[in-house]
């Protein structure tokens, strides 16, 4: 079964990170880019509290209210991404989180040497669930949803296929530099948020935890 | 604006106004809000109106998608419009808050706005001078219409006036067309969006005495079984599905689907232990009476309903009408009929419908046997347009016929409605019945040799020359008819004869009198954007819309009644419909439609509306006593309405769940809709339809497949709304058909490639018949993971794509006792084209994957 395989691999991947199963990668800095770090390396490394330094504005959660850009972040290297693995990772604020995975077709803004690597944002745009458990990428498709059903195609840029979902999956501008990939965007909104830099912690502050 | 990445929030000053989905009949509570654009609200639930601290949560109904706003402009002011699913009320709010689809998720696309694709609304009434629709001011464009009328009424009186409108646009607006169409016009001629006379959609139900929408929501919550025949759920009546159906499953309840095609709601159905009959095009009849053989023979029927509640004289059904004398029974006559009928045997049938026998006996046992201690099953029987648009009398008669012989109708659990399509706001404000009985000229003759009037197919007389003078309101028949490519053929012929020179008043009367002298017909078209049917017109009057000025009624289908509040202004000179209607009327001498505002329409259908279905008295009652109009006191009840018919109960307002409950609660009936208030079971003769069928069927010989049609999920109607929101029509920028991989591999054609379905020989059961074609796109899937939406020899496409029109191969047959259209039953050759510029575009994706 499908799913089976989806586990299998996202098994195998995390048994070369030595993660646990909930692993999520949070990104390393915007300015290493030369860097080749694994990202459990980067975790480690990357130095704590940049943007609390910077005193941003606070909402009345508590939380820092805003990025003012995307930052570029490295999220996996494509000599570790095979086709049909699923990687998870938030991106740009804690929370968001999204998926990563290589196709075996070429897909719209796809990545690396054959074009198939691509990710997105794991909310469904329909009502916010996610859908990182129903990411099926031998058939370059996430969902059905585990809410509504909806599904996505991932190689026409999570193009809602059909359900219930009034827009794509947000999909993340992927960049491929030395062998590693980052994440630099967000192409749409992500459920739930009025603005994807706002109302929330951005993974380089994480690290300081 | 919206931007790709952001949307603003309202702040707590913000107006909310109340209101229903614009669009299917489940009829989703919705909320819209709005504020100057430069205000914007904070992320904190005390710093927005909706009390929510951002991000907000999955399932809780408040999230805001770049879809659900947009940007408004009023008198040169711009205002954020936020129009979203309402997170309080019984609709879309049992599994998940404030659920929506596809198409609820985007109104705010739709609205009229300098920001939408929503430019090209109508703003100016028009005519058509020297060939070309120009500007005119109002009083210009409605003596016109009136002239047109007096020209028509003057060679054909009434008759020679036909009127087409839809049937969902608030009561307000069919209360006023209907009463200058049967009222002061006196005329027969009139059809709705979707059928050419004012006849019952189900014909073998309402004539049985049963009504179309008689259960609530969550009796599909309660349910042993809900079996939907010819209706897509999730794709279609979504959040009934997901909110109301889904709980049921979980529940327990077996899901069956009824359907040609292997849909989402399919597949859902067999992976959740239910059951999937994948009959043959058109054969729904066969089937279900096959299924109720199997119940009588194994002695399976609910007799103590039986006797209770059904007719069990002759003559009683005699003395009810022609068509109960014609086609009604006692219980015995039609077990006899059923038992005789030796195409009704399972293995018969399996023959016919391609359902293996031990399917259709499951099935039986399924919804009729009774367990060990003697309960039965409660079935929630559902059904829509696959079964209405096949043989409109039989399949209807044969499903109504298994809801009295199980009883399972009328208590939790148990009961019957259409899916539906729109949300229903249809009131009759004239005497419809005596126009038609008066001046009909179309004729039924029973099997006794009596000529009965029936309503007119005002369509044919569209064609035949009739009607001179068609005033079309707010739906688009030259798409939406049957055999519709020899409609717009007889159309154009019929429009295209003397002009008008001039705006003058007398020389538009000149060119038109010629014109109708020669045959021809004048065409008013009062619509919201421009359609295919305004290519046509000789006027065109701009109409108001959903949200705008007024604000109208209407009801979902568990029959809940909610105020849709306008909140915008329309564009240009546009006017509501109700007022273009008044304003006509008065023009024509009409003492009573001079209404000030929607509110006084809805107070004066209010205050008689004391019987029936869709009592709305109490209310109005109710309304009286605390000094309210009766549209403020529907207003205090917000997203919520009430379930009609609304009663008062110890002084108390009160709504009605179901109907069809042994304590009938439907002021001035009995428990079903008859004048004893039982029930009637209906003949359903196969051989009364076998010939035709045998000629609808593709013909192999010729290469055709059955080219069958419907909605899909992201696809509004007739797509008035969804060309213009580039979200939405991204998925299909064209008409698509989706085939079988192996009648592709025969045809040679590939999942991209440009098709034309034609057929040279499209039915007529009028005349000669008649050719017809249409283009889309080759949708195939190969090796779809839970399989093949359509099977070998079957297609499907979009029923009503602007250009590529579906229905211009559906056949000219309805039924002679009920002319109701047979959509469905389209048969055709697909012949390739070439490649299409989507090829690459476009996504092949399976349609139909359930969750395992
Ligand atoms: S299910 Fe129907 S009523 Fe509900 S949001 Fe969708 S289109 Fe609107
Ligand atoms: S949240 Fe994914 S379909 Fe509803």
């Amino acid at each position: 079964m499908p799913d089976d395989d989806i586990d299998r691999a996202r098994r195998r991947f995390l048994q070369t990170t030595g993660a646990g199963a909930t692993l999520i990668l949070a990104g390393c800095s915007a300015f290493d880019s030369d860097s080749d770090e694994t990202p459990t390396d980067t975790q480690e490394e990357t130095n704590p509290s940049e943007s609390e330094t910077d005193d941003p504005p606070e909402s009345p959660s508590g939380q820092v209210e805003q990025l003012d850009a995307y930052p570029r972040v490295k999220i996996a290297s494509v000599s570790e991404l095979s086709t049909g693995d699923v990687i998870e990772f938030e991106y740009p604020l804690q929370e968001q989180s999204n998926f990563l995975t290589r196709l075996g077709e070429q897909a719209w803004d796809g990545v690396g040497p054959d074009g198939d690597i691509v990710a997105f944002n794991a909310m469904c745009t329909h009502a916010g669930c996610s859908v990182s458990g129903s990411v099926e990428p031998e058939d370059s498709r996430a969902g059905p949803c585990p809410c509504h059903y909806t599904s996505f195609d991932l190689s026409k840029g999570g193009l809602v296929n059909m359900g219930q979902a009034t827009s794509d999956l947000p999909q993340i501008d992927l960049e491929v530099d030395g062998g590693d990939i980052y994440a630099t965007y967000v192409e749409g909104l992500v459920w739930g948020y009025h603005n994807n830099l706002r109302t929330g912690t951005p993974i380089e502050a994480a690290q300081s935890n | 604006m919206s931007h790709d990445n952001d949307v603003p929030i309202p702040p707590t000053s913000a107006e909310r106004h109340s209101t229903a989905c614009r669009y299917c009949i489940v009829g989703c509570g919705y909320e819209v809000f709005k504020w100057p654009v430069g205000e914007e609200g904070g992320p904190s639930a005390d710093q927005n109106a909706f009390g929510i601290d951002f991000p907000a949560q999955a399932l809780g109904g408040n999230g805001i998608t770049t879809e659900m706003h947009t940007v408004i402009e009023e008198n040169g002011e711009e205002y954020n419009v936020i129009v979203k699913p309402d997170d309080d009320n019984p609709v879309n709010n049992q599994w998940s808050s404030g659920d929506h689809s596809v198409r609820g998720g985007s109104i705010a696309q739709t609205l009229y706005s300098p920001e939408n694709d929503t430019e090209d609304r109508l703003k100016y009434p028009q005519i058509r001078i020297g060939g070309t629709l120009q500007p005119v001011d109002w009083e210009t464009a409605i003596e016109a219409v009136a002239k047109a009328n007096e020209l028509a009424m003057d060679r054909n009186g009434p008759n020679g006036v036909g009127q087409k409108l839809y049937f969902y646009q608030f009561v307000e607006n069919t209360y006023a067309g209907t009463k200058l169409h049967f009222d002061v016009i006196g005329s027969p001629n009139w059809g709705g969006h979707n059928r050419p006379a004012l006849t019952p959609e189900n014909p073998g139900m309402r004539n049985a005495g049963l009504w179309q929408f008689a259960y609530d929501y969550e009796d599909t919550q309660k349910a042993d079984n809900v079996v939907m025949v010819g209706a897509e759920f999730y794709e279609n009546k979504s959040i009934i599905f997901q909110e109301h159906i889904q709980l049921g499953v979980q529940d327990g309840a077996t899901p069956v689907h009824i359907d040609p095609r292997q849909t989402f709601t399919s597949n859902y159905s067999q992976n959740n232990d239910g059951m999937h009959l994948q009959l043959e095009v058109g054969t729904d009849a066969v089937l279900l009476s096959s299924v109720a053989r199997h119940i009588l023979e194994q002695g399976w029927e609910n007799t103590e309903f039986i006797e209770e509640w059904t007719m069990r004289e002759r003559s009683t059904i005699d003395d009810e009408g022609w068509y109960q004398k014609e086609f009604g029974q006692t219980f015995e006559e039609y077990q006899e009929a059923i038992l005789d009928e030796p195409r009704y045997k399972p293995e018969n049938a399996a023959e016919i419908t391609g359902i293996p026998a031990e399917d259709i006996r499951s099935f039986a046992e399924l919804i009729g046997k009774p367990d060990e201690n003697g309960e039965r099953p409660n079935t929630v029987f559902l059904w829509e347009k696959g079964l209405i648009w096949g043989f409109s009398h039989e399949n209807s008669a044969a499903l109504g016929n298994l809801v009295l012989l199980t009883g399972s109708v009328g208590r939790p659990g148990a009961g019957l409605s259409r899916g539906g399509g729109h949300q229903e706001g249809f009131w009759v404000g004239g005497p419809a019945g005596e126009a038609i009985g008066e001046h009909s000229t179309q004729t039924f003759t029973t099997s006794d040799g009596e000529e009965v009037t029936i309503a007119p197919d005002t369509d044919e007389r569209v064609r035949n020359g009739e009607i001179l003078h068609w005033h079309v309101i707010g739906c688009d028949p030259v798409r939406g008819s049957y055999n519709t490519q020899q409609l717009r053929n007889a159309v154009r012929e019929r429009t295209s004869g003397p002009q008008p020179q001039s705006a003058d008043a007398e020389e538009i009367a000149r060119a038109w009198a010629e014109r109708m002298d020669q045959g021809g017909m004048v065409l008013t078209n009062q619509e919201i954007y421009p359609r295919t049917t305004t290519e046509f017109a000789d006027i065109v009057l701009p109409a108001t819309t959903w949200g705008e000025e007024s604000d109208y009624h209407r009801w979902n289908g568990e029959r809940r009644l909610r105020q849709y509040s306008g909140f915008m202004e329309g564009p240009g000179e546009a006017k509501p419909d109700w007022e273009i209607f008044s304003m006509i009327g008065q023009e024509m001498g009409a003492t009573d439609m001079d209404w000030g505002s929607a509110d006084e329409i809805f107070e004066e259908i209010a205050s008689e509306a004391d019987h029936g279905v869709h009592a709305l008295k109490a209310i109005h009652d109710k309304a009286q006593e605390e000094g309210k109009t009766t549209a403020e006191k529907v207003s205090e009840m917000d997203t919520t309405g009430i379930q009609l018919p609304a009663r008062l109960e110890d002084g108390e307002l009160v709504g009605t769940d179901r109907v069809h409950q042994p304590d009938e609660k439907v002021p001035g009936s009995g428990r079903f809709f008859t004048s004893t208030g039982d029930a009637i079971f209906m003949q359903v003769d196969w051989n009364r339809v076998e010939d035709v069928y045998e000629e609808l069927k593709p013909d192999p010989s010729n290469d055709e497949i059955w080219v069958t049609n419907g909605r899909v999920n992201r696809l509004w109607q007739n797509l008035y709304s969804h060309t213009r929101d580039p979200q939405i029509i991204k998925r299909f920028k064209q008409n698509f058909i989706e085939l079988n991989p192996a009648d592709a591999d025969r045809i040679g054609v590939e999942a991209g490639d440009l098709v034309e379905i034609r057929n040279d020989d499209v039915y007529n059961m009028y005349g000669e018949n008649t050719e017809g074609s249409f283009t889309a796109i080759a949708y195939v899937t190969e090796d779809p993971p839970q399989g093949q939406i359509v099977p070998e020899g079957t297609a499907f496409t979009y029923w009503l794509y602007p250009g590529q029109v579906a229905n211009d191969i559906a056949p000219a047959y309805l039924d002679p006792a009920n002319p109701n259209p047979s959509y469905k039953l389209a048969a055709g050759e697909v012949v390739r084209l070439g490649e299409s510029e989507l090829k690459e575009e476009m996504s092949f994706q399976a349609r139909n994957i359930a969750p395992e």
